[in-house]
């Protein structure tokens, strides 16, 4: 399977460029954070790749076919910013009929897999308009994931979640990243971008001005403060090699106060890209 | 044809309590005065008014509110979806005109001790011609937002009619234009079969001819409304 690929991607609104030549892959297994400005273009972006919006240059492929190829819908999952739906449905109503949609074999056990995994299990006979803004955006990620997709397309998918929730959606993307799904992540939340991406983009006025990868799988770059003050940086391999380093700067004599998993400062790279 | 958007269409109107709540109100209005024998299909221009607003709902609304967005990112062919929602939005206006009518005929044969079935012919005509109706709400919602094909319909409807009533003033008054337009009938003929055609009057009896017609022309309608639709854009949010 091959990932989303995207190549000099053009879009403009009449006269205003939205998008200004993107070029961007994202692998299977991969998780790519988007972030950029409001009015950057990043759901125009996301729009492109989901076939809502045509491209008025470029080519956007997903595992080799276009982006709005019916079998590729099929295995494409997205999240929009607000999940709306007729409010009078019920949860498990609203999440079989997605079931249903994505054209799922075993369309209730699914749904139930999914209400329990995003804990809306006994939400799931409420109406959609007595659910919380956090119970929304996991309805939200439900129905995305309902039909096992292989590609993600997910924006602000924490947005409005208690902590609780934060987790329980980082810890849905990890999975989807284990069983090989190939995630964009478009959030402004950087704290959020940082723990769960694997590469993040900035998107600034229509053009991807800067690439940052976040993470390796055997390089993690930490950030170890001293008692003075100083900090050290230093990339490792494993969590084991992460607690040789600060035994090996505690016996060398200097008092450690904390240590970080810690990728590149991405506020400082939003505030000089944007 | 989606099944299942056609299922959730007709499911989610047939339970709304609003729908439940009007249709036993008006069969029981009709089954009242059908066994006192007041006058036969009264009841329909209620139902013609509740079917334009269950119709008028086909697709920009959806749009507007971002459920549309949800459908369209599922294997959904866009074609497969018009059609959906317009055979769903027509099953649920052909439910709303059955139940009262089957209540009306049902008082009257009971008060009559007979039945006739061409008591049926009325209703099954105003339910037929929402094919058209519904057809061109799809149309003007493959390219429209909110509730703005409604607003279309009835400025269609109302242009044709002023325009037919124009051509008519002008053709009987003595303006430098009349003789033009008397000595022109197709522009008259012309707008009473674009009349016809686009909104159609119930037939009073079974007439397989006026039905084909509305089927056809809510055809042509809807393959338009298809057209459309597979080339709209529909973004959603805002960056």
């Amino acid at each position: 399977m091959s990932g989303v690929r995207v190549r000099n991607l053009r879009k403009a609104y009449g006269a205003q460029q939205v998008l200004r030549g993107i070029d961007l892959d994202i692998e299977p297994g991969e998780v790519v954070g988007l972030i950029g400005p409001n009015g950057a273009g990043k759901t125009t972006l996301m729009s492109c790749l989901l076939g809502f919006l045509f491209p008025d240059e470029g080519e956007i492929t997903i595992d080799g076919r276009p982006a709005d190829d019916l079998a590729i819908r099929a295995r494409t999952g997205f999240v929009p910013e607000r999940m709306n739906f007729g409010r009078g449905v019920r949860g498990r109503e609203f999440l079989r009929y997605m079931a249903n949609l994505a054209r799922v074999p075993d369309a209730s056990a699914r749904v139930e897999e999914l209400l329990g995994r995003l804990e809306l299990a006994s939400a799931g006979e409420k109406s959609l308009s007595q659910y919380s803004r956090g119970m929304l955006q996991r309805m939200g990620m439900c129905q995305a994931l309902v039909g096992n997709p292989d590609f993600l397309f997910l924006d602000e998918p924490t947005s409005g979640l208690d902590p609780n929730g934060v987790m329980l959606v980082r810890g849905v993307i990890a999975e989807q990243r284990e069983r090989g799904a190939a995630v964009l992540l478009n959030s402004h939340q950087l704290a959020e971008v940082e723990r769960v991406c694997d590469r993040v983009l900035f998107l600034s006025k229509g053009v991807i001005a800067q690439a940052e990868t976040l993470r390796h799988a055997n390089a993690i770059p930490i950030a170890v403060t001293l008692l003075d003050g100083q900090v050290i940086r230093t990339t490792v391999g494993s969590d084991a090699e992460i607690a040789a380093e600060v035994r090996r700067i505690v016996e060398s004599g200097a008092d450690v106060v904390d240590v970080r998993k810690q990728t590149a400062d991405l506020e400082q790279i939003f505030r000089s890209a944007s | 044809m989606n099944a299942a958007v056609f299922v959730e269409t007709v499911r989610r109107h047939v339970t709304h309590s609003v729908f439940i709540a009007l249709i036993v109100i008006v069969a029981s209005i009709a089954a009242l005065v059908g066994a006192f024998g007041g006058p036969p299909g009264f009841w329909i221009g209620m139902v013609t008014l509740a079917g334009i607003v269950i119709g008028c709902q086909l697709i920009g609304p959806e749009f507007s509110s971002g459920t549309l967005q949800l459908i369209l990112a599922k294997p959904v062919n866009r074609s497969a979806y018009v059609v959906s929602r317009f055979a769903g939005v027509v099953a649920a206006i052909w439910i709303f005109f059955l139940v009262p009518a089957v209540a009306d005929i049902g008082a009257r044969s009971f008060h009559r001790g007979a039945f006739d079935p061409s008591m049926f012919a009325l209703p099954v005509n105003e339910a037929f011609s929402f094919l058209i109706v519904c057809a061109l709400f799809a149309f003007f919602g493959s390219f429209t937002r909110s509730y703005l094909n409604v607003a279309l319909y009835f400025f269609l409807q109302v242009l044709v009619y002023a325009a037919g009533a124009i051509v008519r003033r002008i053709e009987m008054s003595d303006l430098a234009i009349s003789p033009f337009v008397r000595d022109h009938q197709g522009i008259k003929s012309s707008l009473i079969a674009i009349t016809a055609n686009l909104f159609p009057s119930a037939a009073e009896g079974f007439d397989g001819r006026w039905m084909l017609m509305v089927a056809s022309n809510a055809a042509v309608v809807l393959l338009l409304a298809c057209v459309v639709f597979r080339n709209r854009e529909v973004p959603y949010g805002a960056d």
